[in-house]
């Protein structure tokens, strides 16, 4: 399989939207990553933090739209931005960023902080699974069929280093009717860690705007 | 940790740990409040913050916090000093990420967490995204494999997503550990919503785990 080229990337995970937003989750993401770098090595200034986080948390909450009303937003742009993978906007996402090549290939790239720790230093399985499965979604969508996954098979070879530039490649190999399938690989300097093969239906769920679903996530 | 069956009553089991409700558990719970704050904050003009002030106040935080962190070697020496670690993205109850589970044991071989799932952990519109079923399915094949007595790292990990995981909604997630053979462990699980089971999943485990920074205790 060729590798993806710099000119030869599209962007396939969203950029451009709120940059104040983007910013407030980057400062989210850090945070996450400092409460668990620092341990409990600082009690009382730890105990001045929480409180510090709970005082912007009730700012946020107060005058916040309903449930109902915020998805009908954060599901209004043609590429959601809140996603548990690559979702700029969400401090829980590494993000993950994915280009996709002329091939049909998409390439998913992130590097893992501490939040995402199952062995000592090694990226939880899970972990792995969830940037396989949110790259596949975006190789179906590069391929113009997508849909949910129905099945997801994953063959861990190598443990998945923390703290390392990870690349995941995948692309769609088939599809028959409604039925999507999708290959992929990920990569931690070159060797492959855990090969993957998924099974996606094609389809999604109505946008709570009650615009037609797109293959947007 | 699993208690001698024989000699013991039934159980439930608590396996998961209780939160302290101060220092880093309170910091870590604290901090999940925010990111799922900010995730409900609106676009619309009428908020109360000033976003650009947000950003700023939160990085100063983290500034303040990253000033006080030991080296990270040191750090994650402490993390994996106990047997009991409190830092996955699953049930780490330190660990913002985690939402986080909590698992009881049972007479059976079974183990569980009750779980409802915020914004944060969304894929398709009020459905939980694939991957976090998937991730929370791993973490508790490894919980029930440690509650069986016999525990290792993920081989291989396949998954059947029968119905959309809702949002919102109390999800069951049960595991247990099928068989062994020599090093390898068997191990499946379902995650419910409304009695309705909505993934399948089963996996191989290949028994042992990668040594700790410095030396902390293994997991059985």
């Amino acid at each position: 399989m060729g590798r993806v080229t710099e000119t030869m990337l599209t962007p396939l995970t969203p950029s451009s939207g709120q940059a104040v937003r983007d910013e407030a989750a980057a400062a989210a993401r850090r945070l996450v990553d400092a409460v668990l770098q620092t341990g409990n090595a600082q009690l009382g200034d730890l105990a001045e933090a929480t409180g510090a986080m709970d005082a912007i948390t009730e700012a946020l909450t107060s005058g916040a739209p309903g449930t109902e009303e915020r998805l009908r937003e954060m599901w209004a742009c043609d590429k959601p931005r809140v996603d548990a993978a690559t979702g700029v906007e969400n401090p829980l996402a590494p993000p993950l960023v994915v280009h996709g090549d002329a091939d049909g290939w998409v390439e998913g790239r992130v590097t893992l902080p501490i939040a995402y720790q199952g062995q000592p230093s090694i990226a939880h399985g899970g972990v792995s699974a969830l940037m396989v499965d949110h790259t596949f979604g975006v190789a179906n969508n590069w391929a113009g069929n997508s849909g949910s996954t129905a099945r997801l098979v994953l063959n861990y070879r190598k443990p998945v280093p923390l703290f390392t530039p990870l690349t995941i490649r995948a692309k769609q190999v088939g599809s028959e009717g409604r039925k999507i399938w999708t290959e992929g690989t990920l990569y931690a300097d070159g060797v492959a860690c855990v090969e993957a093969e998924a099974l996606f239906v094609q389809g999604h769920f109505p946008r709570p705007d009650g615009r037609p679903a797109s293959g947007a996530v | 940790m699993r208690p001698n069956l024989t000699d013991n009553p039934p159980v439930p089991h608590l396996i998961s740990q209780v939160s302290t409700e101060q220092g880093l558990d309170a910091a870590a719970a604290a901090t999940r409040r925010l990111v799922d704050s900010l995730l409900r904050h609106g676009d619309g003009p009428d908020q109360p913050l000033d976003l650009d002030k947000l950003a700023a106040r939160i990085h100063d935080l983290a500034d303040e916090l990253d000033a006080q962190a030991p080296a990270l070697d040191d750090r994650m020496v402490a993390m994996w000093a106990q047997e009991w670690t409190k830092h996955d993205p699953v049930t780490g109850l330190q660990n913002p990420i985690a939402p986080p589970l909590t698992f009881t044991g049972h007479a059976d071989g079974w183990v569980e967490a009750v779980v409802t799932l915020d914004i944060a952990y969304q894929g398709q519109p009020r459905m939980a995204h694939g991957g976090i079923s998937s991730l929370m399915l791993d973490h508790s094949f490894g919980v029930a494999n440690g509650w069986a007595g016999l525990s290792g790292m993920t081989a291989h990990l396949e998954l059947d997503y029968r119905a959309p995981v809702p949002l919102f909604v109390p999800l069951r997630v049960r595991a247990r550990q099928m068989s062994v053979e020599g090093r390898k462990i068997w191990t499946e699980g379902t995650i419910t919503a409304d009695d309705v089971v909505c993934v399948e999943a089963k996996a191989l485990f290949i028994a042992g785990h990668l040594p700790r920074p410095g030396g902390g205790p293994a997991p059985r």
